[in-house]
């Protein structure tokens, strides 16, 4: 079984982040910048090379009118990437639609959104994922 | 007249018929806008209504959870006074930690709708019972009570990792409605638990009994108008959760 991750994001103003952005300082963060993405992990019975030219085609996935998307994750200095999923959620229904759509060499997924802080230190980080971010009774963080 | 805040927060669609319903029941409704927070003190009680505020974004209700605002709501909350959140006004008292308010944190959330085999946004009639200690919302409810009531979220199944959480609450009466069918079964699985909260939950207050959040609407099912079986001129059994919240001022006022 082979991995393949998408991070989609907006080439239009993200409004969520825009707010969170604003919530986060009127609460007294520290924060420079974020961004936001959502984050997609495929395992796969078929060729990760193939099958990511393919995926980024998949409009129920990527809008190409209004976003973008990477196949590997993008580290940048300075930033903090924190992950946040629903805890159990095996995507059953998005994983229906994309097998209707021909994408049958999909055997399992996972989705979450993918913040990006530009804060000073990871503790700030999940602080902030801690008190905005995720609620810990049905969510979980990772830190990629 | 008795005095209740309806809060309108960005986004908040519910405040008009929740207005409505409160004057059908004898008090006054202003609606108060998130920047007029300086207002509040003045009412006697506070409905936080439906609605989509701030969008959902991040998740529902977390961002009206730290309004400003907030701080005087939870003010007023301890000075025992009654707080109604419904729906996306009860995914802010949750996210607010005001519910079920038992430690100084966020102890439940309101997850994703799971009723297999389907999950998402999900609108349709329900019924509910009555259980619990007698708080702010339910007096003039019998035990046990079957209330015909609508629900519209995707995201209202009440769920916590706190171990002993649900027994507690169920203990010290704190569930005040569970979803059940029409023997007042409380039975797990959907539709008559029509998006997996534990123990049924369909409302949950705190200790004290007067700060209550509930996914159902009752403000859509307090008038005759609003029912399937259209009833006329005529309040429904609803009603009585914004009746009680009078009652419960009356007494209040007069101790």
């Amino acid at each position: 079984m082979n991995t393949v991750e998408l991070f989609v994001g907006l080439k239009i103003p993200d409004t969520t982040a825009i707010t969170t952005f604003h919530v986060l300082r009127r609460l007294g963060y520290p924060i420079d910048k974020l961004k936001r993405e959502i984050y997609y992990k495929f395992e796969i019975e078929s060729d990760p090379q193939r099958f990511s030219e393919k995926v980024g085609k998949v409009d129920v996935l990527v809008n190409a009118n209004k976003n973008k998307f990477s196949t590997t994750l993008q580290k940048e200095e300075g930033a903090f990437k924190i992950l946040v999923k629903d805890i159990n959620d095996n995507c059953e229904g998005l994983l229906k639609t994309l097998h209707k759509l021909g994408l049958n060499e999909i055997k399992g997924m996972k989705k979450g959104v993918l913040w990006t802080l530009y804060v000073d230190s990871i503790k700030t980080a999940n602080d902030i994922a801690e008190k905005l971010l995720y609620n810990k009774n049905y969510q979980e963080i990772e830190i990629l | 007249m008795i005095k209740i805040a309806v809060i309108l927060f960005p986004g908040t669609n519910c405040e008009n018929e929740t207005a409505r319903a409160i004057k059908a029941v004898g008090m006054d409704a202003s609606i108060v806008r998130w920047n007029d927070a300086y207002k509040l003190d003045s009412f006697e009680g506070y409905i936080l209504p439906g609605g989509w505020s701030y969008e959902d974004r991040i998740r529902a209700g977390v961002i009206s959870a730290q309004d400003p605002l907030m701080k005087i709501i939870k003010k007023q909350a301890a000075l025992g006074k009654p707080i109604l959140g419904i729906c996306n006004g009860c995914q802010i008292l949750v996210e607010s930690g005001l519910v079920p308010g038992l430690k100084d944190q966020i102890q439940m959330a309101l997850a994703p709708n799971i009723k297999d085999p389907l999950a998402g946004f999900f609108c349709t009639w329900v019924k509910m019972k009555h259980v619990g200690k007698k708080n702010a919302f339910n007096l003039f409810y019998r035990e046990n009570e079957i209330i015909d009531i609508p629900i519209a979220h995707a995201e209202g199944r009440f769920t916590t990792i706190e171990k002993g959480l649900m027994n507690k609450l169920k203990s010290n009466g704190q569930i005040t409605f569970q979803y059940c069918d029409s023997n007042g079964d409380v039975i797990e699985s959907y539709p008559t638990n029509p998006n997996g909260s534990l123990l049924n939950s369909a409302g949950i207050c705190n200790k004290k009994g007067n700060v209550l959040a509930m996914m159902p609407h009752p403000e859509r099912a307090t008038f005759g108008y609003q029912a399937k079986e259209k009833k006329i001129n005529e309040l429904l059994p609803a009603s009585k959760i914004f009746a009680s919240m009078k009652k419960y001022i009356e007494q209040r006022i007069s101790k």
